[in-house]
């Protein structure tokens, strides 16, 4: 129960793919083998970066596991920073408009998929 | 006798290598421009090997294991990430200088981890692609991390004191090499934080201000949560650009490059530590 054991889970994400598979199979099986707080759990299980921020979990970790739990998309990058960012994406990158609003675009897209999927019971997401 | 002939402190941006498009293009040609120049000078310095200082971003190392201070002495190869779109390669490493000082530190109060193999990040591999390997030149070089981007952190002082030590290493080793000391990362830049893509230009100017000074106890009163607060996380970096500071005790400022740029996220700034008498 630390910030050592979340990083510890996080890191390993990036450093293996079967514990990924593992996890977004049953990620409360897979949590429950770690020694977490309720607290702990429950941030991991959401994948609440705002509360792991706060706990001084690393955001170099949350930040790559984001984009490895969504299969090494770049672009979900920009769904990290929006849930850094409370549901907000401000454009720190001065991207041009038109491109910054294709990426929210293809965020806001691509969520919506896989929440249908998930509603189908095709996929298992992280909500 | 070996001596530190030449010192830079330069980005590692990984997007340097892996995706330099997406910063402005007037931008990165100079960026581009100033890494040109700074291969020029160290072929103009007649540079065999570089020791180039960077910190691991929890990739290297977990949580397992945070070495303060490292030193790859052996075989050295990278990059470690497969996306920034470089094949992994052997890079041509100095044991015999990197064993010297690595000896050097532990008769003189440092006990530092140390990587008989070694495989570097974008922190060490973005500098090696863009001043030894791109030179086309045999030059050789020696890593060496600090706990500059996962806590807890180096203290700043201690920078300092471990590039003092390098250089006073580098002096006392009985070979020719002529060595560059280049101290990597960025200046103000949030990785991973909800201001990533911020950049505080004020930040950047007034430590590069100091730097050109050598005013290293103004350096020294800056505080982490300072620099977390104002410059982001990536900013404490600035420790690895102290220990090539600390390694060359005069110098003539040469700001070759600055850019904030949004694109590739951080304060980006090239310069040359020029060493009297090189």
């Amino acid at each position: 129960m630390s910030i050592g054991t979340i990083e510890k889970i996080l890191w390993e994400f990036g450093e293996d793919s079967a514990k990924v598979e593992a996890f977004l199979s049953d990620p409360d099986g897979y949590l429950a083998q770690h020694p977490l707080s309720e607290e702990e759990f429950s941030m991991l299980r959401r994948m609440d970066f705002v509360a792991m921020d706060a706990y001084g979990v690393s955001n170099l970790l949350t930040m790559m596991v984001w984009q490895t739990l969504n299969g090494g998309s770049e672009l979900m990058l920009f769904d990290y920073l929006k849930r850094m960012n409370k549901g907000n994406l401000p454009n720190n990158f001065q991207i041009p408009w038109p491109g910054f609003i294709a990426i929210r675009g293809f965020v806001a897209v691509r969520n919506a998929w896989m929440r249908l999927l998930s509603l189908l019971g095709v996929k298992k997401i992280l909500t | 006798m070996a001596q530190i002939a030449g010192a830079f402190c330069v980005p590692h941006i990984p997007l340097i290598a892996s995706k330099p498009v997406v910063a402005d293009k007037a931008q990165r040609e100079k960026v581009f421009a100033a890494f040109a120049h700074i291969r020029e000078r160290v072929l103009e310095l007649g540079i065999d090997t570089a020791i180039i200082i960077g910190d691991d971003h929890y990739t290297v190392f977990g949580p397992h294991c945070l070495p303060s201070m490292l030193i790859g002495v052996g075989d050295i190869d990278g990059p470690y990430e497969d996306w920034l779109g470089h094949e992994k390669a052997p890079i041509p490493s100095n044991p015999e200088l990197a064993g010297h000082i690595m000896q050097y530190g532990f008769e003189h109060g440092f006990d530092w981890a140390v990587g008989k193999t070694l495989t570097v990040d974008h922190s060490v591999f973005v500098p090696y692609l863009k001043i030894v390997k791109e030179t086309g030149r045999d030059i050789r070089t020696i890593p060496v991390y600090i706990a500059a981007g996962v806590m807890p952190l180096i203290r700043p002082r201690r920078c300092v004191e471990l590039g003092a030590m390098i250089g006073e290493a580098v002096a006392a080793y009985p070979g020719d090499e002529r060595v560059a000391i280049i101290g990597t990362g960025g200046l103000s830049h949030w990785v991973g934080a909800a201001r990533m893509g911020e950049i505080n230009e004020d930040f950047d100017h007034a430590i590069l201000d100091m730097i050109k000074r050598r005013d290293i106890d103004a350096i020294l009163r800056f505080t982490d949560e300072e620099v977390l607060n104002e410059s982001g996380n990536g900013a404490l970096e600035y420790r690895n650009w102290l220990v090539a500071m600390g390694a060359v005790k005069q110098y003539d400022y040469e700001l070759l490059c600055y850019e904030p740029i949004h694109g590739w996220v951080t304060g980006t700034a090239l310069v040359e530590l020029k060493v009297a008498n090189a």
